[in-house]
């Protein structure tokens, strides 16, 4: 099951003549470049690869152009590559993992045998291009905290869903109803897949939070994004909050803890508790009674 | 005890804005890594330098688990940012005269210090006022 390439890319491979790249990479940025990779041949050349979006926003040299001796490199060839499931390498050597007390996570494929989970909940996640599969520590954190909330009963609502690990969790923990939402399409498609392989009914939407209808919606509120994307979108989500509705918020990096409890008390939420692991942390908050 | 390093990958790209498409998807998705989780790790530590372009070098350890470090952009990116030539024509022109302040320099000289190799701020300002005239780039003052 996985979804068909949705891009493709040309790949422009050239070989480094001088000791520096600060040329080429300038004039690979200035043409546009997505990004570059820098490598060492097994002859101990230096190579660059370099990723445009097809097609190209420029039009480029070509082999042979003295433009590429003139920025130091010599362009060996250019190739169109669809887009691809990059992390069916990551899946394939991938192991089922523990996360908060409650769930067990298997980021795997189509696993021979499902893992013995215990007393724990297992919830298929096969990692793709969407976020969230029980490895990375804003995603323990989150369920960690949610595990310290009463969501039997209650409406809950995960911003920025990803995989839809955190409204699947929710959904387990006896929550009324779930909403999942997430401004990329793919990963509220690949949510989609996750809730059917786990026969989880969670309403899972492609949008922001303007998608929403107005009012006091919810009485719960997952948020695992970067400070810096939800910052502007505060004030909207208060406003589909019920009163006293809890949060948790996660994906906050140590070094800007102040920085964004600051921001979420402006918006009316009070401290609650907080959760640290290495270098993210994550809060529990209450919003006021309005 | 250390553990057991599986190869090293060294990419730039925009800060905030890694996603699994290419260039990070085929470099890390060869090695194992899991790599959203090294896009979220990536996005919030450079968040806040907007439009910059940043050099990171990823460790892959042979259990998978990596780490990271991020470098300054490159100064030859910064000059013709600054220049306001970043927009490329596919066929720039190569006679064209570029300038940069020399207050410009100092301000990318300042950014670029940690990773130069240089004694002194006049040490630094003189490797980028260098790399500017190896592009072209009058410094002007």
């Amino acid at each position: 099951m996985s979804l068909p390439a949705v891009a493709s890319y040309l790949r422009l491979e050239l070989t480094l003549l001088d000791q520096t790249d600060d040329l080429l990479m300038a004039e690979l940025w200035a043409w546009g470049t997505l990004g570059v990779e820098q490598t060492v041949g097994e002859n101990g050349s230096r190579n660059v690869v370099a990723y445009f979006s097809d097609p190209l926003p420029t039009r480029l040299p070509d082999v042979g152009n003295p433009l590429w001796s003139h920025l130091g490199a010599e362009l060996v060839r250019v190739e169109l590559i669809e887009d691809e499931d990059w992390l069916a390498e990551y899946r394939r050597q991938a192991r089922p993992v523990p996360v908060g007390e409650g769930f067990l996570i298997d980021p795997r494929e189509d696993a021979e045998q499902l893992p013995a989970a215990g007393s724990r909940r297992l919830l298929r996640l096969p990692a793709r291009s969407a976020f969230g599969t029980g490895s990375h520590e804003s995603t323990r954190l989150a369920v960690g905290l949610l595990e310290t909330i009463p969501v039997a009963g209650r409406r809950v609502l995960d911003v920025g869903t990803g995989s839809g690990i955190l409204a699947f969790a929710a959904f387990c923990s006896g929550a009324e109803y779930v909403v999942g939402i997430d401004s990329d399409t793919v990963a509220s498609l690949l949510a989609g897949q996750n809730g059917r392989l786990n026969d989880l009914s969670v309403h899972l939407l492609a949008g922001t939070l303007d998608s929403l209808r107005r009012g006091p919606l919810f009485d719960v509120a997952l948020v695992n994004i970067l400070p810096k994307r939800i910052r502007s979108d505060l004030p909207r989500l208060v406003e589909v909050l019920a009163p006293g509705a809890e949060a948790v918020f996660s994906g906050i990096l140590a070094v800007e803890k102040e920085e964004v409890a600051a921001d979420l008390a402006a918006v009316g939420f009070r401290h609650r508790s907080e959760s640290r692991d290495r270098d993210w942390v994550a809060f529990h908050l209450e919003l006021a009674a309005k | 005890m250390a553990k057991k390093v599986a190869g090293q990958i060294k990419l730039q790209i925009p800060a905030g804005q890694a996603t699994p498409a290419p260039p990070v998807g085929p470099a890390l998705g060869q090695a194992g890594v899991n790599i959203m989780d090294f896009c979220k790790a990536f996005n919030a530590r450079t968040q806040g330098e907007p439009g910059m372009i940043i050099p990171v070098v990823i460790t892959v350890y042979a259990d998978r688990s990596y780490t990271f470090i991020t470098k300054t952009p490159p100064a030859a990116v910064l000059l013709k940012k600054a220049a306001g030539i970043d927009k490329g024509s596919g066929e720039p022109n190569r006679n064209k005269v570029a300038q940069v302040t020399r207050a410009q320099v100092e301000e990318i000289a300042k950014l670029k210090k940690p990773d130069l190799n240089a004694a002194s701020d006049e040490a630094a300002f003189l490797i980028i006022a260098g790399t500017a005239r190896s592009m072209g780039i009058e410094v002007e003052g």
